[in-house]
């Protein structure tokens, strides 16, 4: 068994590396938020035939990729924190972390897979 | 027992009968400086991005396994609300972005004085507005196929 002190130690590492990881996914998507709006907003005036063009090429799908799986790293991070602060039920809070997490990993992972499937299909 | 009183008993002195006594500012009636209006909001907008997100990555799903329900989405894109939404969804990300470079500022111990906090609140909510107007100028209408400067 550890003592409590290296517990706090290890736990405010710990703190400190999530406070760190927080920032260095900031710094990488600021290039990816400017690039991702201006795909957002030209979603509405395309047809599935560009977004299977414009998908099926590594130029777009992966910067789409990079920019889907770092600001979900970074979703995951903020979303913690926030139910750090405000859930106070233990309980609760495990099981919200639990369902944030679940959905998150899931949306991620069928959204890679969707990717890495239209690229390769021709 | 008596009745309830409005005023919490436990705030007067043993023996001296309750009067109305100043509470400590209450967020409903405290006028918050602009500083944590956009503190409060970098996490509002936060949750509502990731919300996004998750309907975004919903999005290379559909075209490879339903392609038949991308008529649909793009009908439902097409209408005004959810352009209104697209909007605000745009415009929360480059809020968020930009209090989030700020936050960075911040952390090198920079624009933590009283008299850059009004002026850099300013420049993060001019910077998001300039950023959304600016996107929507060059891109909005385009497809992502077509000659878009962007």
């Amino acid at each position: 068994m550890s003592r409590p002190s290296s517990d706090n130690r290890s736990r405010s590492c710990k703190a400190a590396g999530k406070w760190l990881q927080e920032r260095l996914t900031a710094l990488l998507l600021v290039p990816l938020t400017l690039w991702f709006a201006c795909f957002l907003v030209r979603l509405p005036a395309s047809h599935l035939s560009d977004l299977l063009e414009w998908l099926g090429s590594p130029t777009h799908s992966l910067p789409f990729l990079g920019f889907m799986l770092v600001s979900t790293y970074h979703a995951w991070l903020g979303l913690r924190s926030v139910m750090i602060d405000y859930v106070q039920a233990p309980t609760l809070r495990q099981l919200g972390l639990f369902a944030i997490a679940g959905l998150l990993g899931g949306a991620m992972a069928t959204s890679a897979i969707a990717i890495f499937v239209l690229s390769h299909t021709d | 027992m008596s009745a309830p009183s409005t005023q919490p008993k436990a705030l007067s002195p043993p023996g001296m009968s309750p009067r109305p006594r100043p509470l400590s500012p209450h967020l409903q009636v405290y006028r918050l400086p602009l500083t944590a209006v956009l503190s409060i909001s970098h996490r509002i907008t936060g949750v509502i991005l990731s919300v996004g997100l998750l309907a975004i990555a919903a999005l290379p799903a559909i075209v490879a396994w339903a392609p038949e329900w991308f008529n649909l989405l793009q009908t439902a894109l097409g209408s005004l609300p959810a352009r209104i939404g697209l909007w605000l969804w745009v415009y929360a990300l480059y809020f968020h972005a930009s209090h989030g470079i700020r936050h960075l500022i911040w952390d090198s111990l920079h624009g933590l004085e009283k008299r850059d906090l009004l002026l850099h609140n300013l420049i993060e909510i001019g910077v998001s507005i300039l950023l959304t107007a600016g996107t929507f100028t060059l891109a909005a209408e385009q497809s992502l196929t077509g000659t878009s400067p962007l």
